[in-house]
């Protein structure tokens, strides 16, 4: 029969005997730690750099004019003249003369 | 960029906290080399984790919970990837200083389950109550204890009639 007592003790035994040395020490984890944390920070400064690029070059892309949504336009009137210029007389081409009118 | 008032705790924290931390881990995996991983990836979680903290107070709960999460995270990794299976028992003590029935429910704590065997450990060695086993490893009351129960029936089946005549020294 296992008791919760004999449980207790094996692992009061197994601490108290000698255990090996630790490899690692504060300094290890710290400097580790910082290294991950500066990579971090680089990933996260070219993801919002990369970000922000793609924003502005979407902006750019949906402002040109084919890609802008047509508008409720009405066409201008043709254009009227206002005053009629008689070309000049050229002697080289005669008005032609039609029969029977003076 | 680097907060020195937070490496001096850090460090403070490390010196005081590492080898029982280590323990712990060994308890839970049975070998010396993956604890001292676990140690590791508990206090650089830790250390990542520490300019966020609220509270600064109690970091040995705090850690505690980490290495038995990683643990069991591990656990689970190694059981889907079906990497390093073995069926070498757990490392054994170098010295003789364990006596035979303690050494034979050393080898049998290998073949428990892995969350059973963090409840025995948390309860048993950390000497957490169920609330705080439970909140440990975020499960609810009632499942710390069927999982202890589980355990300590799954020690006495592995180990069977025969160590109950083995004397036990406490």
């Amino acid at each position: 029969m296992v008791r919760e007592e004999d449980v207790r003790a094996t692992f009061a035994v197994l601490n108290a005997r000698s255990a090996p040395p630790l490899a690692v020490n504060a300094e290890d984890v710290v400097a580790y730690g910082s290294r991950i944390r500066k990579r971090r920070k680089r990933t996260l400064a070219a993801a919002s750099t990369g970000l922000a690029v793609a924003v502005v070059l979407a902006g750019v892309f949906l402002g040109l004019p084919e890609h802008r949504a047509p508008t409720n336009t009405t066409p201008a009137r043709a254009p009227e003249p206002t005053s009629i210029v008689e070309p000049p007389h050229d002697p080289a081409y005669p008005e032609p003369v039609i029969p029977g009118q003076r | 960029m680097t907060d020195p008032i937070w490496d001096a705790e850090f460090s403070a924290c490390f010196d005081r906290c590492a080898s029982g931390m280590r323990f712990t881990a060994y308890l839970l995996c049975g070998d010396w080399h993956e604890a001292e991983d676990l140690m590791q990836a508990a206090f650089l979680k830790l250390y990542l984790a520490g300019p966020r903290l609220a509270r600064r107070e109690g970091l040995e709960p705090y850690l505690r919970r980490i290495v038995v999460r990683t643990f069991l995270a591990e656990r689970r990794r190694v059981r889907w990837r079906r990497e390093r299976v073995t069926d070498a028992p757990p490392e054994l003590p170098q010295d003789s200083a364990l006596s035979e029935d303690k050494l034979i429910l050393w080898q049998a704590l290998a073949a428990v389950p892995a969350r059973q065997r963090a409840v025995l450990v948390l309860r048993y060695w950390n000497d957490l109550s169920v609330e705080e086993t439970a909140a440990a490893l975020k499960c609810s009351t009632g499942n710390v204890k069927s999982q202890g129960s589980r355990g300590l029936a799954a020690l006495r089946r592995i180990l069977g009639p025969d160590f109950a005549d083995m004397p036990v020294e406490v």
